[in-house]
């Protein structure tokens, strides 16, 4: 039987705060084991949590890139369960109402089209902290440093259909999260974790298969390899007859493949409540505003501005995807607003460049100004065509300043006609037969006179003009042997 | 060490008044009452730790310094609850769990105190984190009563109130979460303000009901109250749920008239059975009250029906996660046996932890539990609503609400250890305030024929404890003033 697969996410991004969520501890990674720790976020007897205001700023901020709808008032509660590592015996999360309701992110889905995967909600909660196990000596020790440390938990509708598509949006979440500053994002340190719920059911079908939910997963790649492995573990089940298991999932990155933590018997209950050592959360209407002002465009703002600029689709979306593509063509066009001119130098010749390079725009030697200069020689036919493909890979590299170097060099571009006139006259009669086979009939061997042409110009010559003009001296040429 | 016993018994405003003109020292003053505790600690049983040696240091520095009388507590002798983080000094919140626990800070309301120029002497025992109304689910002993020693002190406050009652302090702090400050102080013939929840910082002391628990003074008189009030009341940024409606000035407290003030009695509190001894202290409170030109009007606020079931849904709720930290991992008892996880915890909670916590906790979870939620919390939290707004719609309408604060006196050991609903229904009329967050001033009315002291309270609008200790002051001097507690069985 064929099966669609469905898939919702949940991902956990570090807030880029310096501070603990509830209290001033610092967030830093890779401290000495409980040094970063205080009677707060280790679950003292008589300590309090506050409010980090950053991270509040920061959870309504991300809301606002996704369009979600940013709570005027939203709820912390605890969620109740033991662990070690949780020092309070319970986690601060939200549950009703959370921070950020709704909203959305489009990726290019599997059929060709443009996806967009819904989000569900977005809400804060503290890190736990971490214990060890050292096998060795037999026991277990606890480091409380990243207790309270502030998460963001952003949860999609299933709206994703392959691990594909679920790679391309967590990378874009990533990229539009750290743009903004959201987070840091360093996956490596757990700073943009994810868990992945996948169930299978049958092609069409609009009732939901049973989920399994893959923890923790810490790499797209792993992301992928984890939906990969599910999709055949659960179709290989469901083609035997037999019955998934709603259970949690840890992927064993080494082996490729899932196991069982718990099943849903074992599920905890968490007994929420309203936390009642913190107010409600407001977000008034003035922070609203603010944060709003401080939000970089849109993917979608930016592609509707840059398609009314003239931009073709493909330059306007390769801009968008390339990181720093976009600000490099904004600052370039700020210098010389031709923006149509720019986007197609970057598109032929800078964004191949970096890409090949491995470089991203913003950081390489070769300037925005620099590129406008660059492109205000072409847009004048200074440089023609090839010049410019000619030259490209040394200003990049070196940065150089392209007005400079044309004007040092003479490397001006010829079009002007007299000009040409003349070194057509002197190619038609420095080739004599060439001239002869052509006027012959032998239309082809033009080229091989344009040819001739620009050598003796050192490539300056406009081809087009040149060829114009060529054509004109060998139909001319009689006659001016008789005027001559 | 022989200091003169008059110093004990003075109030604040005499030691106060003594100390700034240096007719004695602070370390004096602070001696006799330390001398006062040993006197009567075998009998009373009021303090779990005496920081005798550190309170004895903290006044010689004062003194060093000589009086400041920009310091409104300055030297004087004050005990608190042990569940205040006092630095130096053990916090236990009356559990084997935390036996020897030395906090890495101090409670707000301590580092206030100790602002104004207040040293602290003791740390005051009660009911295992304060779950309790006679101090005898404390895990290490019973306080008893200094009206009669065969007698509880009431709860959970029940050290502090014993020892004010018997001198060993001239005031003290305890925590008020459904009556814990108001009902020892009835019982042992004391003044207990629990103030507006939010007035007082809860940084630093240990939790049982956080949406409930709120910190106040205990002190033999009315005006003692409110010196003690003044100098801890007022916002704190570590605290997210103190208030920051500024505080009121309480430098100047004159009495209301007696005449137009309107008292509203609630018939739901008043029309319950009564001890004899304690109805007849309450009925000639009323006479005197009426005969002074007050008037007493009885209303009727429903939802008061309520109030018993919602408040043990909720504060055992809250206690039931605000204890789970109480798991042997960090700090505290941990089972000294070597299983997996679960038997840690199971056995470092069931050792650690004391019968009245262990039940309110189970309570608490099931009360939490998916599918239970609705039907328990949820109903509770409306029910809570109810109460909050009939009160405020009953203070729109009168001055203050008059209630009596216990229907027995305070009774001998062991009468309701094993029946703990009975117990539970003994707080009725203490636990709707907390319920509606107002403040609520306990006073002594009077003695019944048995020696025992009768307490009522008085309650009023939100931060509004100026005038509510204004209309204490008046009660105060229309209802009999108390003899000296005599520190004996009778």
């Amino acid at each position: 039987m064929e099966m669609d697969t469905v898939i919702g996410l949940e991902i956990h991004a570090q807030l880029n705060t310096r501070t603990k969520l509830f209290c001033s501890c610092p967030t830093e990674f890779g401290a000495e084991p409980n040094t970063n720790i205080c009677e707060v976020c280790t679950g003292q007897p008589g300590a309090l949590p506050r409010m980090n205001g950053l991270a509040l700023e920061l959870a309504a901020k991300a809301g606002l890139a996704l369009g979600s709808r940013v709570n005027e008032s939203s709820l912390f509660s605890r969620k109740n369960y033991f662990y070690p590592d949780l020092p309070n015996g319970f986690q601060t999360s939200q549950l009703d109402p959370p921070i950020c309701e709704g909203g959305s992110l489009e990726i290019s889905g599997d059929s060709g089209l443009p996806k967009r995967v819904r989000l569900n909600r977005i809400h804060m909660e503290d890190d736990a902290g971490k214990c060890v196990h050292d096998e060795r000596r037999g026991i277990t020790l606890v480091d409380l440093n990243r207790a309270g440390t502030p998460l963001i938990e952003i949860v999609t509708e299933p709206d994703i259909s392959s691990a594909r598509e679920a790679v391309e949006f967590l990378k874009k979440l990533h990229g539009l999260l750290v743009r903004l500053g959201v987070t840091r994002g360093r996956m490596e340190e757990g700073e943009f974790r994810c868990d992945v719920n996948i169930s299978l059911k049958p092609k069409g079908s609009a009732t939901l298969g049973v989920r399994g939910e893959v923890k923790n997963l810490n790499s797209f790649k792993f992301v992928g390899q984890a939906i990969d492995y599910e999709i055949r573990r659960q179709g290989e089940i469901y083609a035997n007859g037999g019955r998934v298991l709603q259970e949690t999932l840890h992927f064993d990155s080494q082996k490729g493949e899932t196991r069982s933590l718990r099943s849903k018997e074992e599920a905890h209950d968490y007994r929420y409540f309203p936390q009642p050592d913190l107010p409600p959360v407001r977000v008034s209407r003035e922070l609203l505003e603010r944060l709003r002002g401080e939000l970089p465009e849109s993917p979608e703002e930016a592609l509707a501005r840059l398609l009314a600029m003239g931009l073709k689709d493909s330059q306007a979306r390769l801009l968008l995807d390339r990181r720093g593509a976009l600000e490099y063509f904004d600052s370039a066009a700020a210098y010389f607003p031709r923006p149509l001119r720019i986007a197609s130098v970057m598109e032929e010749l800078f964004l191949p460049y970096c890409q090949k390079e491995g470089a991203s725009p913003l950081e390489g030697p070769f300037t925005p100004k620099l590129m406008a200069g660059l492109a205000k020689l072409a847009e004048e036919g200074i440089l023609g065509r090839r010049k410019l493909q000619e030259l490209s890979e040394g200003l990049f590299k070196d940065g150089l300043d392209p007005e400079k170097l044309v004007r040092d060099q003479g490397l001006a571009q010829i079009s002007d006609e007299g000009e040409l006139a003349r070194l057509a006259r002197e190619v038609v009669e420095g080739c004599p037969q060439e001239a002869a086979k052509y006027r012959a009939g032998q239309e082809k061997i033009l080229s091989f006179l344009v040819g001739r042409m620009m050598k003796l110009s050192a490539g300056r010559a406009e081809p087009r003009k040149a060829g114009e003009l060529l054509k004109a001296a060998l139909a001319g040429g009689k006659e001016g042997q008789g005027v001559g | 060490m022989a200091s003169d016993p008059r110093l004990a018994r003075l109030d604040l405003a005499q030691a106060r008044e003594g100390l700034l003109k240096g007719d004695f020292t602070s370390a004096e003053l602070v001696g006799a009452a330390l001398d006062r505790v040993a006197e009567t600690e075998p009998a009373l049983q009021a303090c779990l730790c005496v920081l005798g040696d550190q309170a004895l240091r903290d006044a010689a520095r004062l003194d060093a310094g000589g009086p400041d009388p920009a310091m409104p507590l300055w030297g004087v002798p004050v005990s608190v609850k042990d569940v205040f983080l006092v630095r130096g000094a053990p916090t236990t919140a009356g559990s084997r769990m935390l036996e020897g626990y030395m906090p890495g800070f101090e409670a707000e309301v301590v580092t206030r105190l100790r602002a104004a120029g207040a040293v602290i002497t003791a740390k005051t025992n009660l009911d295992e984190f304060a779950m309790g109304s006679s101090t005898e689910f404390s895990a290490f002993r019973p306080t008893r009563n200094p009206w009669n020693l065969g007698r509880v002190p009431g709860g959970s406050s029940g050290g502090c109130a014993a020892g004010v009652a018997a001198f060993q302090a001239a005031g003290g702090f305890g925590t008020d979460t459904g009556g814990s400050i108001r009902q020892p102080a009835a019982l042992c013939g004391c003044v207990g303000l629990k103030p507006t929840y939010g007035r007082v910082s809860r940084y630093g002391i240990v939790a049982y009901g956080s949406s409930l628990d709120q910190a106040g003074p205990m002190a033999r008189n009315v005006r003692d109250c409110a010196r003690l009030f003044a100098a801890v009341a007022g916002p704190d940024g570590r605290d997210s749920t103190s208030s920051r409606v500024p505080p009121e000035d309480l430098s100047a407290l004159s009495p209301p008239e007696a005449k137009g003030l309107r008292l509203a009695l609630p018939r739901e509190l008043w029309e319950g059975s009564f001890d004899a001894e304690v109805g007849k202290v309450l009925d000639s409170a009323k006479g005197l009250l009426a005969s002074a030109g007050i008037s007493l009007e009885t209303v009727g606020m429903p939802s008061l029906r309520f109030s018993v079931a919602a408040y043990y849904v909720i504060a055992a709720a809250e206690a039931s996660t605000n204890l789970a930290r109480y798991d042997g991992v960090r700090y505290g008892y941990r089972t000294p046996s070597k299983g997996d996880l679960l038997s840690l915890y199971r056995e470092s909670r069931t050792a650690g932890l004391g019968r009245e916590a262990r039940r309110r906790i189970l309570l608490g979870t099931f009360a939490l539990s998916s599918g239970y939620y609705d039907a328990y919390y949820r109903k509770a939290a409306q029910v809570r609503r109810l109460i909050r707004d009939e009160y405020a719609r009953t203070l729109e309408e009168y001055d203050f609400i008059l209630a009596p604060v216990s229907s027995i006196p305070a009774w001998p050991f062991g009468s309701f250890t094993e029946d703990p609903l009975t117990q539970y229904q003994l707080d009725v009329m203490t636990l709707p305030l907390n319920l509606a967050g107002g403040p609520g001033l306990s006073l002594p009315a009077g003695l019944g024929g048995d020696g025992l002291p009768v307490g009522v309270q008085i309650m009023g609008p939100h931060f509004r404890e100026k005038a509510l200790l204004e209309a204490g002051i008046l009660l105060e001097g229309i209802f009999p003033r108390l003899p000296e507690p005599p520190l004996k069985a009778l």
